[in-house]
């Protein structure tokens, strides 16, 4: 046997590391950067959109790669912050200081957010004030908003969701939503946990099919509105670059957000009607 | 083939040294930022409140504390009786073919990943708890059976060892004067082996303790634990839920560093009642 087992095994483990520094190492001593790389990090409600529509920005620019990766709203424009990425999307509005470096804000439009119950629920429309009770966990079963006798289950989103954001300023005010609800880390949890719990209440924003679930009229609405750019709880997506940054990364940030394919993206065009859902 | 030999040898020092020196680092980065957060939120008040929001300045950790160790403790105990039951299974009925056929069976459950546990826990163990007890099914009630469903085949495996070490002279001692099977079971095998069972729940326990996704998925994410059949939290479910909320260079990011030291503390207690136990196996 030429190696002995332990040769063969320190081989293993070294092998790939040696071989990994030498690739880092051309990267960065033996040829130079030809192909710009720029880095988009943020809000997992619009990598879908984001991803789509990259490839043609890249072909109409030559050269250029550009990485995209999730980890939320808040994790994005942190890293933005401290010049680890590009670009961030964020679809909650950072509280003040919370960037701490000039930035330039672009609207991608608006990310209609729905509130979904289970299909047995038994009722369709529901009231603001009996939407606000639901989630707070003040109405405890269908039976008392005309409804079937089925107990109320809340599913909400963490802290970090920019849906929960929305819903808690735009709907819920100070009401907080109940101790006993579900916590979900994305939509399609929600929406199958909705769907899957007898009895169950909760918010997506609208950027999949929305399937086996009751899409609720909130308000004074018969039905909610055909146009899904005209409902009025929405969060609005935006792209954030620093305000002293390269040309190209500029580029992509117009391009993103001026390009007509978002509304197959659940992300439309800022609508007329403004307000509160209530 | 000796000058090889010897460079070899300084390799081998060299990536030993390597290897500490990364787990010093890293066990540093979450102390110094545990520490950090001590100083300005201190240690009491952080342990003893169950009372979280970190967008309000609110760090009370005491409820995922106590959500960690109720859904461990609480899957231990489901998974005691059947990992015994598959321990004396495999080490004191199944003979030759059927033993071996056994040990790969329950290796390949050791083997399977934890998302798939949760899927299982989310289509079957959900909806059943909700029909038991009319709530929503999620919580920590579901998150300890599915745990116990993931630490029950290497609580087997490795109780199937234990029970394997026990002196044959042992068992024909007791035949010899006329105990039964059963009897010689609960009274020499069980007894002989108990270290290394110990030994082997609490490997289990350090898995179920450091599970994340799978508790994920049917635990409810709700930060404040109040019965085993209400949404709650553990420490890593936390963790994964406000990474996102709290990244690094964010002020109260350093709770999760806490959080994180609060999990290592509780591993090196496990690992040290191993220790102190192992003392008097057979």
């Amino acid at each position: 046997m030429i190696f002995s087992r332990r040769q063969l095994i320190m081989g293993l483990i070294w092998g790939p590391l040696l071989a990994s520094g030498r690739s880092f190492g051309d990267l960065f001593n033996r040829r130079p950067l030809v192909v710009p790389r720029m880095t988009i990090m943020g809000a997992s409600s619009c990598l879908g959109y984001v991803k789509a529509v990259l490839p043609q920005w890249e072909r109409q620019y030559g050269p250029v790669h550009v990485a995209v990766s999730g980890g939320g709203s808040y994790a994005g424009l942190r890293a933005l912050a401290t010049g680890q990425v590009d670009i961030a999307l964020a679809d909650v509005m950072p509280p003040p200081g919370y960037i701490g470096v000039p930035v330039r804000r672009y609207v991608l439009g608006r990310l209609p957010i729905v509130i979904v119950a289970h299909q047995g629920v038994g009722v369709k429309q529901i009231a603001c004030d009996q939407t606000r009770q639901l989630f707070h966990g003040t109405i405890t079963n269908w039976r008392d908003v005309g409804g079937n006798n089925l107990p109320v289950v809340v599913v909400s989103r963490p802290l970090s969701s920019g849906a929960r954001e929305v819903v808690q300023t735009r709907l819920m005010g100070r009401s907080q939503f109940s101790a006993h609800s579900i916590i979900q880390l994305s939509n399609g949890a929600v929406i199958k946990t909705v769907a899957d719990t007898p009895g169950a209440i909760g918010y997506v924003e609208a950027v999949m099919p929305l399937w086996r679930v009751q899409i609720m009229a909130v308000g004074n609405r018969a039905k909610p509105p055909e146009k899904a750019s005209n409902r009025k709880l929405y969060a609005e997506p935006a792209v954030y670059i620093r305000r002293e940054t390269r040309a190209l990364v500029i580029s992509l940030a117009e391009y993103l957000a001026n390009d007509p394919r978002r509304p197959r993206f659940g992300i439309y065009p800022l609508g007329s009607e403004e307000g509160s859902p209530c | 083939m000796l000058k090889i030999d010897k460079a070899m040898d300084q390799v081998t020092y060299v990536s030993m040294a390597l290897f500490a020196a990364i787990w010093i680092v890293l066990i540093a980065i979450i102390v110094s930022g545990a520490w950090h957060f001590v100083q300005t939120h201190g240690f009491v008040s952080s342990v003893a409140s169950f009372q979280w929001d970190p967008l309000q300045s609110h760090f009370g950790i005491g409820s995922f504390i106590v959500g960690s160790i109720t859904v461990t403790l609480l899957a231990l105990v489901l998974a005691i009786p059947g990992s015994l039951a598959l321990g004396v299974l495999g080490s004191r009925i199944l003979q030759g073919k059927w033993q071996q056929q056994f040990v790969r069976f329950l290796t390949v459950f050791v083997s399977v990943p934890s998302v798939l546990y949760g899927w299982w826990g989310l289509t079957v163990v959900v909806p059943g708890i909700r029909r038991l007890s009319h709530t929503s099914g999620y919580g920590p009630l579901s998150a300890s059976i599915v745990l116990a469903l993931m630490i029950v085949p290497t609580f087997s495996i490795l109780s199937l060892n234990a029970l394997r070490h026990v002196p044959e002279s042992y068992i024909e001692g007791s035949i010899g004067l006329g105990a039964s099977e059963d009897q010689t079971l609960w009274h020499i095998i069980l007894p002989a082996a108990r270290p290394r069972i110990v030994q082997a729940a609490l490997i289990a326990v350090a898995r179920g303790l450091g599970e994340t996704i799978a508790v994920q998925m049917v635990i409810g994410g709700q930060v404040r634990i109040t019965s085993l059949l209400h949404p709650a939290s553990t420490l890593t479910t936390q963790l994964l839920t406000d990474l996102p909320l709290l990244p690094v260079g964010v002020p109260g990011h350093h709770v999760l560093d806490f959080m994180a030291l609060w999990l290592l503390i509780l591993m090196t207690v496990i690992v040290w009642l191993q220790y102190r136990l192992r003392g008097s196996g057979t």
